[in-house]
Protein backbone atom coordinates (compact mmCIF):
# COMPACT_ATOMS: atom_id res chain seq x y z
CA UNK A 1 0.00 0.00 0.00
CA UNK A 2 2.61 2.58 1.13
CA UNK A 3 6.06 2.22 0.83
CA UNK A 4 8.51 5.05 2.25
CA UNK A 5 12.28 4.49 1.54
CA UNK A 6 15.16 6.30 2.91
CA UNK A 7 13.41 10.00 3.03
CA UNK A 8 15.22 12.84 3.23
CA UNK A 9 13.01 16.15 3.49
CA UNK A 10 13.67 19.84 4.17
CA UNK A 11 11.86 23.05 4.01
CA UNK A 12 11.72 25.79 1.58
CA UNK A 13 14.55 27.78 3.74
CA UNK A 14 16.65 24.32 3.90
CA UNK A 15 15.87 23.21 7.65
CA UNK A 16 16.05 19.66 7.50
CA UNK A 17 12.99 17.83 8.80
CA UNK A 18 12.76 14.04 7.56
CA UNK A 19 16.18 12.24 7.60
CA UNK A 20 16.19 8.73 6.62
CA UNK A 21 12.47 8.15 7.70
CA UNK A 22 11.37 4.49 6.24
CA UNK A 23 7.93 3.11 6.54
CA UNK A 24 6.07 0.01 4.80
CA UNK A 25 2.28 -0.69 4.89
CA UNK A 26 0.40 -3.47 3.50
CA UNK A 27 -2.66 -3.40 2.38
CA UNK A 28 -5.65 -3.22 5.46
CA UNK A 29 -2.94 -2.60 8.35
CA UNK A 30 -3.00 -0.27 10.87
CA UNK A 31 0.16 1.62 12.05
CA UNK A 32 1.33 4.30 14.62
CA UNK A 33 3.99 7.22 14.62
CA UNK A 34 4.68 8.21 18.29
CA UNK A 35 7.87 10.31 18.52
CA UNK A 36 8.34 14.40 20.53
CA UNK A 37 7.06 17.08 19.54
CA UNK A 38 9.46 18.85 16.58
CA UNK A 39 9.69 15.37 14.61
CA UNK A 40 8.55 15.67 11.62
CA UNK A 41 5.43 13.77 11.92
CA UNK A 42 2.59 16.01 11.07
CA UNK A 43 5.57 17.31 8.21
CA UNK A 44 5.55 13.35 6.96
CA UNK A 45 1.96 13.80 6.48
CA UNK A 46 2.28 16.89 4.32
CA UNK A 47 4.76 15.44 2.43
CA UNK A 48 2.86 12.60 1.41
CA UNK A 49 0.32 14.75 0.51
CA UNK A 50 2.87 16.68 -1.53
CA UNK A 51 2.65 19.61 -0.27
CA UNK A 52 4.86 22.52 -2.11
CA UNK A 53 5.99 23.85 1.04
CA UNK A 54 8.84 20.65 1.33
CA UNK A 55 11.35 19.42 -0.81
CA UNK A 56 11.63 16.04 -0.92
CA UNK A 57 16.54 15.32 -1.07
CA UNK A 58 16.19 11.76 -1.40
CA UNK A 59 14.39 8.62 -1.11
CA UNK A 60 10.94 7.83 -2.22
CA UNK A 61 7.75 7.86 -1.81
CA UNK A 62 5.40 4.85 -3.35
CA UNK A 63 2.02 4.33 -3.36
CA UNK A 64 0.29 0.90 -4.70
CA UNK A 65 3.65 0.25 -6.53
CA UNK A 66 4.36 3.60 -8.03
CA UNK A 67 6.39 6.92 -7.05
CA UNK A 68 4.04 9.75 -5.80
CA UNK A 69 6.66 12.12 -5.98
CA UNK A 70 6.10 13.56 -9.42
CA UNK A 71 2.21 13.79 -8.56
CA UNK A 72 0.92 17.35 -7.51
CA UNK A 73 -1.29 17.03 -4.02
CA UNK A 74 -4.82 16.71 -5.92
CA UNK A 75 -3.52 14.39 -8.17
CA UNK A 76 -2.34 12.37 -4.78
CA UNK A 77 -5.40 13.08 -3.34
CA UNK A 78 -7.50 11.91 -6.40
CA UNK A 79 -5.47 8.60 -6.30
CA UNK A 80 -7.41 7.56 -2.64
CA UNK A 81 -4.74 9.43 0.01
CA UNK A 82 -6.43 11.23 2.69
CA UNK A 83 -5.27 13.60 5.78
CA UNK A 84 -7.32 14.32 8.16
CA UNK A 85 -5.48 17.25 9.78
CA UNK A 86 -4.16 18.35 12.79
CA UNK A 87 -6.07 21.91 12.18
CA UNK A 88 -8.48 21.79 9.70
CA UNK A 89 -8.97 25.78 8.68
CA UNK A 90 -12.17 26.75 7.76
CA UNK A 91 -13.28 28.35 4.55
CA UNK A 92 -15.95 31.29 4.72
CA UNK A 93 -18.34 30.98 2.07
CA UNK A 94 -17.72 27.81 0.28
CA UNK A 95 -20.40 25.45 2.08
CA UNK A 96 -19.66 21.77 2.88
CA UNK A 97 -22.16 20.68 0.74
CA UNK A 98 -20.60 22.49 -1.93
CA UNK A 99 -17.49 21.69 -1.54
CA UNK A 100 -17.55 18.02 -1.72
CA UNK A 101 -19.82 17.63 -4.33
CA UNK A 102 -17.24 19.48 -6.29
CA UNK A 103 -14.18 16.94 -4.97
CA UNK A 104 -16.55 13.92 -5.95
CA UNK A 105 -17.08 15.47 -9.17
CA UNK A 106 -13.01 16.17 -9.22
CA UNK A 107 -13.02 12.37 -8.72
CA UNK A 108 -15.39 11.10 -11.24
CA UNK A 109 -15.81 11.19 -14.79
CA UNK A 110 -19.57 11.63 -14.24
CA UNK A 111 -21.51 14.19 -12.54
CA UNK A 112 -22.95 13.57 -8.85
CA UNK A 113 -25.76 12.43 -8.88
CA UNK A 114 -27.50 15.56 -5.92
CA UNK A 115 -30.37 13.18 -4.51
CA UNK A 116 -27.89 10.13 -3.53
CA UNK A 117 -25.02 13.04 -2.73
CA UNK A 118 -27.46 14.36 -0.06
CA UNK A 119 -28.69 10.87 0.97
CA UNK A 120 -25.46 9.65 1.74
CA UNK A 121 -24.14 13.52 3.66
CA UNK A 122 -27.57 12.72 5.76
CA UNK A 123 -26.32 9.68 6.99
CA UNK A 124 -22.74 10.50 7.45
CA UNK A 125 -23.72 13.83 9.68
CA UNK A 126 -25.58 11.46 11.57
CA UNK A 127 -23.37 8.70 12.07
CA UNK A 128 -20.73 10.67 13.36
CA UNK A 129 -24.08 12.85 15.73
CA UNK A 130 -23.60 16.03 13.48
CA UNK A 131 -26.61 18.38 13.07
CA UNK A 132 -27.97 18.46 9.59
CA UNK A 133 -27.57 22.10 9.15
CA UNK A 134 -24.18 22.26 8.87
CA UNK A 135 -23.77 21.09 5.75
CA UNK A 136 -24.81 24.17 4.34
CA UNK A 137 -22.71 26.33 6.41
CA UNK A 138 -19.19 27.17 5.23
CA UNK A 139 -16.69 24.94 6.04
CA UNK A 140 -15.55 24.75 9.43
CA UNK A 141 -16.56 28.05 9.80
CA UNK A 142 -17.25 28.81 13.78
CA UNK A 143 -17.29 24.87 14.14
CA UNK A 144 -15.39 24.23 17.46
CA UNK A 145 -12.07 21.99 17.39
CA UNK A 146 -14.22 18.72 18.17
CA UNK A 147 -16.78 19.10 15.01
CA UNK A 148 -13.85 20.21 13.36
CA UNK A 149 -12.32 16.70 13.51
CA UNK A 150 -15.68 15.28 12.92
CA UNK A 151 -15.84 17.30 9.98
CA UNK A 152 -12.57 15.54 8.52
CA UNK A 153 -13.83 11.79 8.92
CA UNK A 154 -16.98 12.50 7.75
CA UNK A 155 -14.94 13.88 4.60
CA UNK A 156 -13.15 10.84 4.74
CA UNK A 157 -16.72 8.77 4.53
CA UNK A 158 -17.69 10.90 1.60
CA UNK A 159 -14.45 10.95 -0.33
CA UNK A 160 -13.89 6.97 0.03
CA UNK A 161 -9.75 6.78 0.29
CA UNK A 162 -7.66 3.60 0.39
CA UNK A 163 -4.71 5.41 2.53
CA UNK A 164 -6.13 7.41 5.32
CA UNK A 165 -3.67 9.79 7.23
CA UNK A 166 -4.69 10.37 10.62
CA UNK A 167 -2.88 13.82 11.81
CA UNK A 168 -3.57 14.42 16.03
CA UNK A 169 -6.94 13.03 14.99
CA UNK A 170 -7.66 12.54 19.00
CA UNK A 171 -6.63 16.12 20.03
CA UNK A 172 -9.33 18.34 20.47
CA UNK A 173 -11.97 15.44 20.91
CA UNK A 174 -13.82 15.00 24.35
CA UNK A 175 -14.14 11.54 25.01
CA UNK A 176 -17.73 10.16 23.52
CA UNK A 177 -16.80 12.51 20.55
CA UNK A 178 -13.25 10.27 20.34
CA UNK A 179 -15.40 7.26 19.98
CA UNK A 180 -18.04 8.10 17.87
CA UNK A 181 -15.33 9.13 15.61
CA UNK A 182 -12.87 5.82 16.16
CA UNK A 183 -16.45 3.75 15.70
CA UNK A 184 -16.79 5.60 12.03
CA UNK A 185 -13.44 4.45 11.33
CA UNK A 186 -13.82 1.45 12.34
CA UNK A 187 -16.75 0.98 10.44
CA UNK A 188 -15.25 2.20 7.35
CA UNK A 189 -12.44 0.05 7.78
CA UNK A 190 -14.78 -3.40 8.14
CA UNK A 191 -16.53 -2.19 4.59
CA UNK A 192 -12.76 -1.37 2.88
CA UNK A 193 -10.76 -4.10 3.64
CA UNK A 194 -8.10 -2.66 1.74
CA UNK A 195 -8.08 0.63 3.33
CA UNK A 196 -4.70 1.37 5.91
CA UNK A 197 -4.65 3.87 8.38
CA UNK A 198 -1.58 5.31 9.52
CA UNK A 199 -1.83 7.02 12.96
CA UNK A 200 -0.15 10.30 13.86
CA UNK A 201 -0.61 10.77 17.73
CA UNK A 202 0.75 11.53 21.01
CA UNK A 203 -1.22 9.38 23.44
CA UNK A 204 -2.28 5.73 23.43
CA UNK A 205 -5.39 6.80 24.16
CA UNK A 206 -7.12 6.28 20.41
CA UNK A 207 -5.40 3.08 19.89
CA UNK A 208 -8.11 2.10 22.43
CA UNK A 209 -10.51 2.28 19.63
CA UNK A 210 -8.14 2.16 16.27
CA UNK A 211 -5.99 -1.62 16.73
CA UNK A 212 -2.83 -1.13 15.32
CA UNK A 213 -0.79 -3.31 13.66
CA UNK A 214 2.33 -1.75 13.89
CA UNK A 215 3.62 1.06 16.14
CA UNK A 216 6.68 3.51 15.14
CA UNK A 217 8.78 5.64 17.59
CA UNK A 218 10.25 8.17 15.18
CA UNK A 219 12.47 10.27 16.56
CA UNK A 220 14.73 13.26 14.65
CA UNK A 221 13.18 12.48 11.48
CA UNK A 222 13.32 8.92 11.06
CA UNK A 223 11.42 5.41 12.85
CA UNK A 224 14.34 4.41 16.14
CA UNK A 225 12.22 1.40 17.17
CA UNK A 226 8.93 -0.22 15.43
CA UNK A 227 6.83 -2.85 17.47
CA UNK A 228 3.31 -3.76 18.47
CA UNK A 229 0.64 -1.71 20.72
CA UNK A 230 2.61 -2.71 23.52
CA UNK A 231 5.44 -0.12 22.51
CA UNK A 232 2.63 2.47 22.75
CA UNK A 233 1.56 2.06 26.23
CA UNK A 234 5.32 1.08 27.56
CA UNK A 235 6.09 4.99 26.25
CA UNK A 236 2.94 6.35 27.86
CA UNK A 237 4.90 5.11 31.39
CA UNK A 238 8.47 5.41 31.02
CA UNK A 239 8.38 8.39 28.36
CA UNK A 240 10.92 8.95 25.24
CA UNK A 241 13.91 8.97 27.70
CA UNK A 242 12.78 5.60 29.44
CA UNK A 243 12.94 4.10 26.59
CA UNK A 244 16.26 4.45 25.59
CA UNK A 245 15.45 5.48 22.04
CA UNK A 246 16.42 9.10 22.70
CA UNK A 247 19.31 11.35 23.76
CA UNK A 248 18.75 13.80 26.66
CA UNK A 249 20.19 16.01 23.91
CA UNK A 250 18.01 15.42 21.49
CA UNK A 251 14.47 15.40 23.96
CA UNK A 252 15.61 19.00 25.28
CA UNK A 253 16.08 20.08 21.12
CA UNK B 1 -40.76 39.89 -6.92
CA UNK B 2 -40.64 43.39 -8.37
CA UNK B 3 -37.77 44.60 -10.63
CA UNK B 4 -36.14 47.92 -11.71
CA UNK B 5 -34.27 47.93 -14.82
CA UNK B 6 -31.73 51.01 -14.59
CA UNK B 7 -30.11 51.33 -18.28
CA UNK B 8 -28.23 53.82 -20.03
CA UNK B 9 -31.69 55.07 -21.77
CA UNK B 10 -33.13 55.35 -18.31
CA UNK B 11 -35.62 53.44 -15.98
CA UNK B 12 -38.25 50.91 -16.65
CA UNK B 13 -40.46 49.50 -13.84
CA UNK B 14 -41.78 45.85 -12.44
CA UNK B 15 -42.97 46.92 -9.70
CA UNK B 16 -46.00 46.31 -7.40
CA UNK B 17 -47.84 49.62 -6.47
CA UNK B 18 -46.99 49.84 -3.10
CA UNK B 19 -43.56 50.86 -4.38
CA UNK B 20 -43.44 54.36 -5.75
CA UNK B 21 -40.60 55.68 -7.74
CA UNK B 22 -40.51 59.46 -8.01
CA UNK B 23 -37.78 60.66 -10.48
CA UNK B 24 -34.58 59.08 -8.58
CA UNK B 25 -36.32 58.10 -5.46
CA UNK B 26 -38.12 54.34 -4.88
CA UNK B 27 -40.51 54.85 -1.35
CA UNK B 28 -40.52 51.15 0.14
CA UNK B 29 -44.18 51.37 2.41
CA UNK B 30 -44.41 47.62 2.66
CA UNK B 31 -41.96 44.99 3.31
CA UNK B 32 -41.03 43.56 -0.07
CA UNK B 33 -38.38 41.84 -2.66
CA UNK B 34 -36.54 43.93 -4.98
CA UNK B 35 -34.45 42.85 -7.77
CA UNK B 36 -32.44 45.93 -9.25
CA UNK B 37 -30.87 44.70 -12.71
CA UNK B 38 -28.55 47.94 -13.55
CA UNK B 39 -26.80 47.36 -16.77
CA UNK B 40 -24.43 50.02 -17.96
CA UNK B 41 -26.48 52.95 -16.28
CA UNK B 42 -24.91 55.68 -13.98
CA UNK B 43 -28.27 56.85 -11.49
CA UNK B 44 -28.24 58.51 -8.42
CA UNK B 45 -31.18 56.15 -6.60
CA UNK B 46 -32.44 57.18 -3.37
CA UNK B 47 -34.44 54.71 -1.54
CA UNK B 48 -36.44 55.36 1.39
CA UNK B 49 -37.59 52.47 3.82
CA UNK B 50 -40.58 53.06 5.86
CA UNK B 51 -41.06 52.68 9.80
CA UNK B 52 -41.55 48.81 10.32
CA UNK B 53 -40.82 47.53 6.59
CA UNK B 54 -38.31 45.08 5.73
CA UNK B 55 -36.62 45.20 2.41
CA UNK B 56 -34.59 42.22 0.74
CA UNK B 57 -32.83 44.10 -2.04
CA UNK B 58 -30.92 42.80 -4.94
CA UNK B 59 -28.81 44.26 -7.38
CA UNK B 60 -26.65 43.37 -10.25
CA UNK B 61 -24.57 45.79 -11.91
CA UNK B 62 -23.25 45.35 -15.35
CA UNK B 63 -20.53 48.20 -16.34
CA UNK B 64 -22.31 50.64 -14.15
CA UNK B 65 -21.76 53.57 -11.70
CA UNK B 66 -24.29 53.82 -10.01
CA UNK B 67 -24.51 55.26 -6.91
CA UNK B 68 -27.59 54.21 -4.49
CA UNK B 69 -28.28 55.87 -1.48
CA UNK B 70 -30.85 54.23 1.36
CA UNK B 71 -32.54 56.22 4.25
CA UNK B 72 -34.06 54.08 6.51
CA UNK B 73 -37.10 54.84 9.10
CA UNK B 74 -37.42 53.83 12.73
CA UNK B 75 -36.99 49.69 12.91
CA UNK B 76 -36.81 49.32 9.46
CA UNK B 77 -34.97 46.43 7.83
CA UNK B 78 -32.98 46.11 4.94
CA UNK B 79 -30.48 42.96 3.77
CA UNK B 80 -29.05 44.12 0.45
CA UNK B 81 -27.02 41.49 -1.72
CA UNK B 82 -24.99 43.97 -4.40
CA UNK B 83 -22.98 42.08 -7.17
CA UNK B 84 -21.46 43.99 -9.95
CA UNK B 85 -18.91 43.07 -12.77
CA UNK B 86 -16.80 45.58 -13.97
CA UNK B 87 -18.53 48.32 -12.11
CA UNK B 88 -17.82 51.15 -10.09
CA UNK B 89 -21.25 51.30 -8.48
CA UNK B 90 -21.09 53.14 -4.61
CA UNK B 91 -23.34 53.32 -1.20
CA UNK B 92 -24.34 55.00 1.31
CA UNK B 93 -26.48 54.55 4.21
CA UNK B 94 -28.44 56.91 6.88
CA UNK B 95 -29.88 55.07 9.36
CA UNK B 96 -32.62 58.35 10.12
CA UNK B 97 -34.24 56.81 13.15
CA UNK B 98 -34.24 54.52 16.39
CA UNK B 99 -34.17 50.62 15.62
CA UNK B 100 -33.05 50.81 11.83
CA UNK B 101 -30.94 47.99 10.93
CA UNK B 102 -28.97 46.72 7.85
CA UNK B 103 -26.97 44.09 6.26
CA UNK B 104 -25.26 44.96 3.34
CA UNK B 105 -23.15 42.75 1.21
CA UNK B 106 -21.49 44.51 -1.36
CA UNK B 107 -19.33 42.17 -4.05
CA UNK B 108 -17.51 43.27 -7.29
CA UNK B 109 -15.25 41.20 -10.09
CA UNK B 110 -13.78 43.81 -12.25
CA UNK B 111 -10.67 44.46 -14.18
CA UNK B 112 -11.54 48.16 -14.15
CA UNK B 113 -9.59 50.79 -11.84
CA UNK B 114 -11.96 52.01 -9.38
CA UNK B 115 -12.41 54.18 -6.05
CA UNK B 116 -15.60 53.19 -4.54
CA UNK B 117 -16.75 55.45 -1.73
CA UNK B 118 -18.71 53.74 0.72
CA UNK B 119 -20.61 55.57 4.04
CA UNK B 120 -22.69 54.21 6.45
CA UNK B 121 -24.26 56.99 8.75
CA UNK B 122 -26.03 55.98 12.27
CA UNK B 123 -27.95 59.31 13.02
CA UNK B 124 -30.16 57.56 15.97
CA UNK B 125 -29.85 55.15 18.75
CA UNK B 126 -29.69 51.28 19.00
CA UNK B 127 -29.40 51.34 14.88
CA UNK B 128 -27.46 48.35 13.59
CA UNK B 129 -25.53 48.10 9.97
CA UNK B 130 -23.10 45.06 9.08
CA UNK B 131 -21.64 46.15 5.96
CA UNK B 132 -19.49 43.59 4.26
CA UNK B 133 -17.37 44.62 0.79
CA UNK B 134 -15.75 42.44 -1.21
CA UNK B 135 -13.77 42.27 -4.59
CA UNK B 136 -11.68 40.05 -7.11
CA UNK B 137 -9.55 42.07 -8.84
CA UNK B 138 -8.93 40.69 -12.21
CA UNK B 139 -6.96 43.53 -13.23
CA UNK B 140 -6.26 47.61 -12.66
CA UNK B 141 -6.23 49.69 -9.46
CA UNK B 142 -8.99 49.12 -6.76
CA UNK B 143 -9.99 51.35 -3.55
CA UNK B 144 -12.70 50.91 -0.81
CA UNK B 145 -13.02 54.35 1.23
CA UNK B 146 -15.45 52.49 3.58
CA UNK B 147 -16.52 54.94 6.41
CA UNK B 148 -18.99 54.02 9.55
CA UNK B 149 -20.09 57.51 11.41
CA UNK B 150 -22.13 57.22 14.53
CA UNK B 151 -23.02 60.36 15.80
CA UNK B 152 -23.29 61.77 18.76
CA UNK B 153 -26.18 60.87 21.17
CA UNK B 154 -26.41 58.10 19.37
CA UNK B 155 -26.03 55.25 22.15
CA UNK B 156 -26.25 50.94 21.53
CA UNK B 157 -24.89 51.05 17.74
CA UNK B 158 -23.67 48.47 16.24
CA UNK B 159 -21.73 49.55 13.33
CA UNK B 160 -19.29 46.80 11.92
CA UNK B 161 -17.79 46.92 7.97
CA UNK B 162 -15.40 43.85 6.77
CA UNK B 163 -13.42 44.73 3.58
CA UNK B 164 -11.54 42.54 1.66
CA UNK B 165 -9.69 42.61 -2.04
CA UNK B 166 -8.52 39.56 -3.81
CA UNK B 167 -5.58 40.68 -6.00
CA UNK B 168 -4.79 38.51 -8.85
CA UNK B 169 -2.44 40.92 -10.18
CA UNK B 170 0.47 43.43 -9.34
CA UNK B 171 -2.42 46.25 -9.41
CA UNK B 172 -2.74 48.61 -6.50
CA UNK B 173 -5.46 47.43 -4.12
CA UNK B 174 -6.34 49.41 -1.33
CA UNK B 175 -8.67 49.82 1.63
CA UNK B 176 -8.93 52.84 3.84
CA UNK B 177 -11.13 51.20 6.87
CA UNK B 178 -12.66 54.48 8.89
CA UNK B 179 -14.71 54.07 11.72
CA UNK B 180 -15.60 57.54 13.16
CA UNK B 181 -17.16 57.87 16.54
CA UNK B 182 -18.82 60.12 18.53
CA UNK B 183 -20.55 58.46 21.46
CA UNK B 184 -18.99 55.81 23.89
CA UNK B 185 -21.82 53.06 24.33
CA UNK B 186 -21.21 51.83 20.79
CA UNK B 187 -19.96 48.56 19.20
CA UNK B 188 -17.86 48.97 16.23
CA UNK B 189 -15.26 46.57 14.11
CA UNK B 190 -13.39 47.09 11.09
CA UNK B 191 -11.21 44.34 9.31
CA UNK B 192 -9.44 44.67 6.07
CA UNK B 193 -7.41 41.98 3.95
CA UNK B 194 -5.73 42.61 0.70
CA UNK B 195 -3.78 39.61 -0.55
CA UNK B 196 -4.55 36.24 -2.52
CA UNK B 197 -6.43 33.60 -1.25
CA UNK B 198 -4.15 31.73 1.11
CA UNK B 199 -1.81 28.95 0.05
CA UNK B 200 -3.31 26.83 3.27
CA UNK B 201 -6.66 26.81 2.22
CA UNK B 202 -5.79 25.74 -1.47
CA UNK B 203 -3.53 23.14 0.01
CA UNK B 204 -6.76 22.05 1.87
CA UNK B 205 -9.05 22.02 -0.88
CA UNK B 206 -6.00 19.72 -3.40
CA UNK B 207 -5.77 17.63 -0.67
CA UNK B 208 -9.37 16.45 -1.38
CA UNK B 209 -8.58 16.27 -4.72
CA UNK B 210 -9.33 20.01 -6.05
CA UNK B 211 -7.26 20.99 -8.98
CA UNK B 212 -5.82 24.98 -8.62
CA UNK B 213 -8.52 26.19 -11.46
CA UNK B 214 -11.41 24.13 -9.46
CA UNK B 215 -9.83 25.22 -6.18
CA UNK B 216 -10.36 28.91 -7.12
CA UNK B 217 -13.16 28.71 -8.76
CA UNK B 218 -15.13 27.19 -5.67
CA UNK B 219 -13.13 29.94 -3.32
CA UNK B 220 -14.42 32.76 -6.03
CA UNK B 221 -17.92 31.71 -5.98
CA UNK B 222 -17.73 31.76 -1.92
CA UNK B 223 -15.52 34.74 -1.46
CA UNK B 224 -18.19 36.84 -3.88
CA UNK B 225 -21.71 35.26 -3.47
CA UNK B 226 -21.03 33.33 0.04
CA UNK B 227 -22.49 36.01 2.39
CA UNK B 228 -25.10 36.84 0.45
CA UNK B 229 -28.94 36.40 0.64
CA UNK B 230 -30.11 35.46 -2.96
CA UNK B 231 -32.93 33.17 -4.08
CA UNK B 232 -31.88 30.51 -6.19
CA UNK B 233 -32.89 31.62 -8.88
CA UNK B 234 -30.79 34.41 -9.13
CA UNK B 235 -27.59 32.89 -7.19
CA UNK B 236 -27.74 30.69 -10.12
CA UNK B 237 -27.81 33.83 -12.12
CA UNK B 238 -24.98 35.61 -10.30
CA UNK B 239 -23.05 32.20 -10.65
CA UNK B 240 -23.65 32.13 -14.46
CA UNK B 241 -22.39 35.43 -14.48
CA UNK B 242 -18.95 34.83 -12.57
CA UNK B 243 -18.44 31.73 -15.24
CA UNK B 244 -19.38 33.91 -18.35
CA UNK B 245 -16.67 36.27 -17.07
CA UNK B 246 -14.08 33.81 -16.45
CA UNK B 247 -14.39 32.19 -19.80
CA UNK B 248 -14.91 28.99 -21.46
CA UNK B 249 -15.01 26.20 -19.21
CA UNK B 250 -11.95 23.98 -19.11
CA UNK B 251 -11.79 19.96 -19.22
CA UNK B 252 -10.94 20.17 -15.56
CA UNK B 253 -13.84 22.45 -14.44
CA UNK B 254 -11.57 25.96 -14.73
CA UNK B 255 -12.18 28.70 -16.40
CA UNK B 256 -9.96 30.19 -19.07
CA UNK B 257 -9.28 34.06 -17.96
CA UNK B 258 -8.27 33.12 -14.32
CA UNK B 259 -4.81 31.83 -13.77
CA UNK B 260 -3.94 30.54 -9.70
Amino acid sequence: MLEIKDLFVETLDHKEILKGFSLAMKPGEIHVIMGPNGTGKSTLSKVILRNPDYVVKKGDILYQGESILPLSTDEVARRGIFLAMQNPISIEGVSNSEFLRTALNARSQNKVNIYLFMKEMEQAFQDLAMPKEMMHRSINQDFSGGERKKNEILQMKLLKPQLILLDELDSGLDIDSLKIVCQNINDYLMEHEEASLLIITHYPRILDYLHPDVVHIMIDGRVVKSGDISLAYELEKNGYHGMNVVSEEEIHE
Amino acid sequence: MNKLLLTRDGKKQEMDSNLILEENTVIINETTFLFIDARDSQENLTLVIAPEVELQLSILGFQSANHFSFLLKKDARVSVSHFGIDSCDSYQVVLQEEGAKIRYCYSSLTRNSAVIPIEIKHMAQHTESEISNHCFQVAGDYTFDVTGIVLKNCAGCICNQENQIINLTHGKSKIHPNLLIDHYDVVANHSAYVGKFSKEVLFYLASRGLNPKESYVLLLTGFLLGKMSLSDELKGRFENKIQEYGGERNESGGFSNFTA
